[in-house]
């Protein structure tokens, strides 16, 4: 059975000096979980991480792992193992060396302690390379040697520090795959730290989206992306579009809202987001939602007619700007090139389309 | 054309630079196998009586031996010393870093005499009796900036993930500090050894005012210099000394560059 709420982090806050990192953040990971902390550069996702690790102590607030509090225990006592951005292998050492350096203390037989190394070697897909030094790896060998040297420890929780980041795109992709299928064969927590959301929606069973040292949105990728709480977690992952409205009424399952230049559209009501009427909203809409037609759709609301701005053909897809008359800004589209693009029904820049969405598309957002 | 002519008066350059720089020094083993009492040209022949004569000095080889010995401890001391305050300069962010810093680099451009003699006022001041153990005391007191100074350049490219590692997979201070920090830190410790260790072994002025019966080398020699007849030996304990720190030094080299490899990789500094 799978614990939860394997790790809480309660109310921790983190100051250095004036600079606040971290603000009354409240997290829970299940055991078991693949769980990321999302982040812009200096949004505190790193603090959190060696908060965990043990390298920094909260100023205020509590850590609990497997129910047991972390602020008396020091770095080399926690059960939880870290890898390093830059992967920390120790230089002076060859790779079996490395996997070995945290097993000293158990004082295993000879025999016992090669057979944990060997498997730890074929786990990562570098048998024969025991004798290596850390120069004589790549960089994604050096990755899977701080893994290995991680897991043999059989910590309770993974840390991980951007493990992608120092490698290349092909790489990367590789071993995001990689990543999560030596998680999910081992079964440890993984708390991993990235800026990267594509990386962060891709591996990850649940998302903590932080900024400014707080904590914006914990959920599922599909819903972190489909139902963000903010215009600044819908900003931070992926692309929105995003028009002020004023709510003019509010039924059972649906909501609708008088949107000026986009005229009335209506929203799926959400349990989560229930504005009453009169109440000022921020709609927002993801581009590939919105579906574009030289001919008028027939449907009632969701519709808006304008002129292409800007085409972008990117191969499997078109990105489009569409000029509203009376909106601000163009409403960016995405569209898939399903059609052959040489087809009438494609739009090119200067084309008067219509824009028409679902329902469901609708993210209603406390405004600005 | 253009090219090679350059290359040309490079060389003619380079050589007559190393000329400048080694000759003089050549000129010490030269003579010490010279048949004659006279540093002078021309050579009168072959001879090893100076060696003979420098090994039945007694003055000489206790002079040697003794510093043979204050410069050993002086190369220990300072060289514990230098690496704990470089790790503590390059590894936390202390409070007025800089100031203390600073401070410890004092000695390092107080000129010899003006140290030495302020020594000499101390130590009579405070009726200790100058001895080999006060010569070893200034030549520590000089020697430790020295030895940080190496030391914050080794310690300063070492990662700091690298300890953090160490601590995150179970190790405490102590045992993180022997088995990362102290091998990472060895290439620059082996530097701070030879440094020091030539620092006090050569030094004149502190030792000139701070010696008492016995004497270092660097005070024997000196007081040789007066009789031109004991001079053909102190030309061959020159040479002695100039062929036992060549040895070292090409050792120290080669473990320099068997290290450097490596570093390389792993982002060390030189």
């Amino acid at each position: 059975m799978r614990k939860r709420n394997f790790i809480e982090v309660r109310n921790v806050t983190k100051r250095f000096g004036r600079v606040r990192a971290l603000h009354s953040v409240d997290i829970e990971v299940n055991e078991g979980e693949f769980f990321a902390l999302l982040g812009p550069s200096g949004c505190g996702k790193t603090t959190l991480l060696r908060i965990l690790a043990g390298f920094e102590s909260p100023t205020e607030g509590e850590v609990f792992i497997d129910g047991q509090a972390m602020s008396a225990v020091p770095a080399n006592r926690r059960p939880v193992n870290m890898v390093f951005q830059n992967y920390a292998i120790f230089p002076h050492l060859n790779v079996r060396q490395n996997i070995a350096y945290g097993l000293r203390r158990q004082r295993l037989p000879k025999a016992e302690l090669d057979a944990v190394i060997e498997r730890a070697l074929v786990l990562i897909k570098l048998e024969g390379f025991g004798e290596r030094r850390s120069d004589q790896l790549s960089g994604g060998q050096r990755q899977r040697v701080a893994l290995a040297r991680a897991l043999v420890k059989q910590p309770k929780v993974l840390l991980l520090d951007e493990p992608l980041g120092a490698l290349d795109k092909r790489l990367r992709e590789q071993m995001q795959v990689e990543l999560r299928a030596l998680q999910q064969e081992v079964g440890v927590t993984f708390v991993f730290v990235t800026h990267d959301q594509e990386e962060a929606l891709s591996m990850s069973d649940r998302i903590a989206v932080l900024s400014e040292g707080e904590v914006l949105q914990v959920d599922t990728p599909e819903r972190l992306y489909e139902r963000p709480v903010s215009r600044e977690v819908a900003d931070f992952i992926g692309t929105m579009n995003f028009v002020e409205g004023e709510v003019e009424g509010v039924d059972t399952d649906m909501i609708s809202v008088d949107a000026g230049p986009l005229g009335r559209v209506s929203a799926a009501s959400d349990e989560r987001t229930r504005p009453g009427r009169g109440a000022r909203v921020l709609i927002a809409i993801r581009p590939e939602k919105i579906a574009v037609s030289r001919e008028r759709p027939d449907v009632p609301s969701n519709l808006v007619r304008g002129q292409v701005s800007a085409a972008s053909y990117l191969g499997d897809r078109s990105h489009l700007r569409v000029d509203v008359p009376g909106l601000g800004a163009p409403i960016s589209v995405a569209s898939q090139n399903i059609l052959p693009l040489l087809h009438s029904a494609h739009a090119a820049e200067s084309d008067a389309m219509w824009l028409s969405w679902p329902a469901s598309a609708v993210v209603l957002l406390p405004p600005e | 054309m253009e090219q090679t002519k350059r290359i040309d008066g490079l060389i003619v350059y380079g050589v007559i630079y190393l000329g400048f720089l080694y000759l003089p020094i050549l000129l010490i083993p030269l003579f010490s196998f010279n048949d004659s009492i006279y540093i002078a040209f021309p050579l009168k022949g072959f001879t090893l009586q100076w060696y003979e004569a420098m090994i039945a000095q007694d003055a000489l080889v206790r002079s040697l031996m003794n510093s043979l010995k204050v410069a050993s401890a002086v190369a220990v001391i300072s060289t514990i010393f230098g690496t704990l305050a470089a790790k503590a300069v390059t590894g936390y962010n202390l409070r007025g870093k800089a100031p203390v810093v600073a401070f410890i680099m004092i000695p390092f451009v107080i000129p010899g005499i003006i140290l030495g003699i302020s020594l000499l006022v101390l130590i009579n001041r405070l009726g200790v009796t100058p001895s080999l153990l006060t010569v070893g005391l200034g030549h520590i007191m000089i020697a430790i900036p020295f030895s940080m100074m190496v030391m914050i350049s080794r310690l300063e490219g070492l990662d700091r993930d690298l300890e953090e590692a160490s601590m995150d997979l179970g190790e405490g201070v102590w045992s993180t500090f022997w088995r990362v920090t102290f091998p990472l830190a060895l290439p620059g410790i082996v530097a701070s050894l030879l440094l020091t260790f030539t620092l006090s072994f050569d030094e004149f002025l502190i030792a000139f005012f701070l010696t008492g019966k016995e004497a270092t080398l660097p005070i024997f020699i000196f007081s040789q210099l007066r009789l031109s007849q004991k001079l053909p030996n102190v030309l061959a304990l020159g040479s002695c000394i100039l062929a036992a720190s060549t040895v070292v030094i090409a050792a120290a080299e080669y473990i320099r560059r068997r290290n450097l490899r490596s570093d390389r990789q792993s982002g060390l500094g030189v």
